[in-house]
């Protein structure tokens, strides 16, 4: 790059302009002291806008506080002279100065409202500040995008990779947020007794006669592989915390202490008979979602069958309890959302069946009773 | 050889502005010294003019010379634009939208833009000024072959968010002034961008001579439009105050277009041709330049080369970095320091002639056009062998 400075002029003479304008400086000074009223002369003549931050509202307060005081010129001022005389001469003068000084106090009055409503469009202004702001934001992530799209575009390639960091990402943050808590102690809390859930899941277990070995997701405390086992039917538990699965191997059943995601990832395709996943999809976001339901139908054995049974958007009851109890719940699935999705994945069929029905005494009329549904897909 | 593209919202031989002639006279010396050079605008007369109708007919055009390619305008709704703009010029800020909604209206052309889509591998662009249309759309189509020379000044316009994608895309800016690339730098982030201080040239070696001027009065003298943006109201009322201050026979002459309510000690002239302008300048006492808005200000580059001193705004950065390294002049920042610099060039006609001498000096070391040309050729072909 080339750079190019005005080459100044070397100062020969004795005389350099700074110092001419020390002594302008000077004069000007004193000239202004002489006489200040040029200045204001000279101000009123910056007619074009050159500061443009500066209040509007300076002057207006100003006359505004004139206008009030001032309104009605038949008042005089306490040390007024010749009070007695002026007053009479005032008195007089009212058939002429009513009217006009009822014009002035109305006029006031106006600007005095106008003023009071301009105040409270600051707060507004400040708002399109904000909008702006982002606006201006929107734009620089329309660039964004664009850049985004290209890329795209041109390393297609880079598609399905993509979806294997956002699931790696997913991974972490379940990992981080299982951490903290103690599981065992969590499932007794939120999701019940384990007599109870027994109980819940029952209805299920025929769904999976010739089509095992079952493979539970995210099993918890192993109820449903020991309904299995009472049946005789072969399952095969999977559980992401080590405290879980050691609880569920205690009780002599088969379990791979492993990420779902994970365990999933390393089965065959077309090579999973049952797949039984309770109160899972309720866990995950939607990019999550579609990758989890993907999956599965990417393992599951043609003839195989999987059951994703979740909390009931349809019944009111949940908002009041289950749903929010649960502070690991990201949102609930509408059933037939669900459904659609099986059918759209290419399952040959998917139905839906309710459960854990609400007591009579407090249901609400028109919403569903059930707070539980299940989806029943096959491949 | 690729051509140079000169795109500017308006081109005549004889129509006025500083932009417009500065790409004028570019253009002109530019195609001297063998750079192949064209001119691409609008069939819109000139800025005085109305920015819908087609002046010219559509078409190639030549001229002194060069090829002038005028393409129709594409008509704008002018309520609109007026609306947005007066908003702009009281120092509100517009969203996004409402900014590309001023740069559709704003005086434009399609034709234009698709002939340097379609040619845009037989030129570089340079678009000028920055404030229009036809420069921010066109330097859309191909930035990384477009130039700027944006004649940039401290207003409301060059804080529109569009001008920050304008400068900071584009493939390089051409500045008139070291002040106006500090004026840019602070308002844009042009760390990626390449540019430089090449300035305006000016003809020299005139044969002029004083004594030719018609006015038997001593005077100073104001040249360029008398416009609202151009402070020659501050200019012209200073002067009637001082008048009144300090009794003389001295006027103040303004030449240019535009028109001002004046009284008897101003004396419009209007548009002048330039030989008279030359004469004027060189009899003048001095000339005033109160403009606060220049990005180069070649009227006092002019009154130097007749060895005149001049007087700047000292609000300007521009003019007064000017002053400052010519020692070629006086500012002011109010009336005090107006009346006594004033003061101080009238009376002191030695020192005014000494500053007149090294403004002359200034001008001759910086910017004759083959000092101009000469950094343009060396800063563009290295710029075209990386």
């Amino acid at each position: 790059m080339v750079f190019f400075t005005p080459v100044a002029i070397v100062q020969s003479a004795p005389m350099s302009i700074e110092e001419v304008m020390d002594e302008i400086r000077r004069r000007a000074a004193e000239r202004k002291k002489a006489h200040p009223e040029l200045e204001s002369a000279f101000q009123k003549l910056q007619a074009y806008p050159k500061r443009i931050s500066d209040s509007p509202w300076g002057d207006l307060d100003v006359h505004l506080h004139h206008a009030n005081l001032n309104f009605n010129p038949t008042q005089l001022a306490p040390e007024t002279r010749f009070q007695l005389i002026k007053k009479l001469v005032l008195r007089v003068a009212r058939i002429y100065t009513h009217g006009q000084v009822e014009y002035n106090a109305a006029v006031a009055r106006t600007l005095n409202a106008m003023r009071l409503w301009m105040g409270e469009i600051e707060p507004l202004k400040k708002l399109r500040e904000e909008v702006q702001k982002l606006s201006q934001e929107q734009w620089e992530i329309i660039d964004l995008v664009r850049n985004l799209n290209r890329i795209q575009l041109e390393e297609s390639a880079i598609l399905p990779k993509y979806n294997v960091h956002q699931l790696n990402l997913i991974r972490a943050e379940r990992r981080a947020a299982g951490t903290f808590l103690n599981p065992l102690a969590f499932a007794e809390e939120f999701r019940g007794s384990e007599a109870l859930v027994k109980d819940k899941q029952r209805p299920y277990v025929e769904l999976f006669h010739h089509h095992e070995p079952v493979t539970d997701l995210a099993c918890g405390r192993g109820e449903f592989l020991e309904l299995l086992k009472e049946a005789g039917l072969e399952g095969i538990g999977v559980e992401q915390s080590p405290a879980l699965a050691n609880y569920v191997r205690s009780k002599g059943l088969q379990v791979v202490q492993q990420d779902m995601f994970n365990y999933l990832d390393e089965q065959e395709n077309d090579s999973m008979a049952g797949i039984f996943a309770a109160q899972i999809i309720e866990h995950l976001d939607w990019p999550a979602l579609s990758c989890f339901l993907a999956s599965i139908r990417q393992k599951l054995a043609p003839g195989g069958i999987v059951v994703l049974e979740s909390i009931n958007p349809e019944c009111f009851n949940i908002y009041a309890e289950s749903l929010y109890i649960d502070p690991t719940h990201v949102r609930p699935y509408h059933p037939r959302g669900i459904q659609f999705l099986c059918q759209n994945l290419g399952f040959l069929s998917a139905e839906t069946r309710y459960g854990s029905p609400v007591p009579e005494k407090n249901r609400i009329p028109y919403y569903s009773p059930y707070q539980d549904y299940a989806v029943i897909a096959r491949r | 050889m690729q051509k140079l593209a000169f795109v500017i919202p308006w081109f005549g031989l004889d129509i006025p502005g500083g932009a417009e002639s500065h790409c004028r006279e570019m253009v002109f010396h530019l195609n001297g010294r063998g750079f192949p050079t064209e001119v691409l605008t609008t069939c819109v007369k000139e800025f005085a003019s109305n920015w819908n109708r087609n002046y010219h007919a559509p078409g190639a055009y030549r001229e002194g010379g060069i090829t002038v390619r005028r393409f129709g305008v594409r008509p704008g709704n002018h309520e609109v634009f007026n609306a947005l703009n007066r908003r702009l010029l009281r120092g509100e800020e517009l969203t996004v939208q409402e900014e590309l909604q001023f740069m559709r209206e704003i005086v434009n052309s399609d034709e234009l833009l698709r002939f340097i889509e379609t040619h845009a591998r037989d030129y570089f662009f340079f678009f000028m000024p920055y404030m229009f249309g036809t420069t921010f759309w066109g330097s859309q189509v191909c930035p990384d072959r477009s130039f700027l020379i944006p004649c940039l000044h401290d207003e409301p316009y060059a804080r529109m968010t569009l001008m920050r994608l304008m400068f900071e895309k584009i493939r390089a800016i051409l500045f008139n002034s070291p002040a106006e690339k500090a004026l840019a730098e602070s308002l844009f982030d042009l760390s990626q961008v390449s540019s430089i201080v090449m300035g305006e040239g000016l003809e020299v070696g005139f044969n002029i001579s004083p004594e030719r001027c018609p006015l038997e009065y001593p005077f100073i003298i104001y040249a360029g439009r008398k416009d609202q943006t151009k402070n020659v109201d501050l200019l012209v009322r200073s002067f009637e105050v001082y008048k009144q201050q300090c009794p003389s026979d001295l006027r103040l002459v303004l030449i240019g277009s535009g028109k001002l309510p004046l009284t008897g000690d101003c004396i419009d002239l209007g548009f002048v041709d330039t030989e008279e302008k030359n004469t004027l300048l060189s009899a003048a006492r001095l000339l005033c330049q109160p403009s606060v808005h220049e990005s180069f200000s070649k009227s006092i580059m002019e009154s130097w080369l007749f060895a005149r001193p001049v007087l700047v705004h000292g609000d300007c950065d521009v003019t007064r970095d000017h002053v400052q390294r010519s020692q070629g002049g006086l500012y002011f920042t109010d009336y005090y320091q107006f009346e006594a610099a004033l003061d101080y060039l009238v009376q002191n006609e030695d020192e005014a002639a000494e500053m007149g001498q090294r403004g002359r000096h200034y001008v001759l070391q910086n910017y004759t056009w083959d000092k101009v040309l000469g950094r343009f050729e060396q800063w563009f072909s290295s710029l075209r062998s990386r």
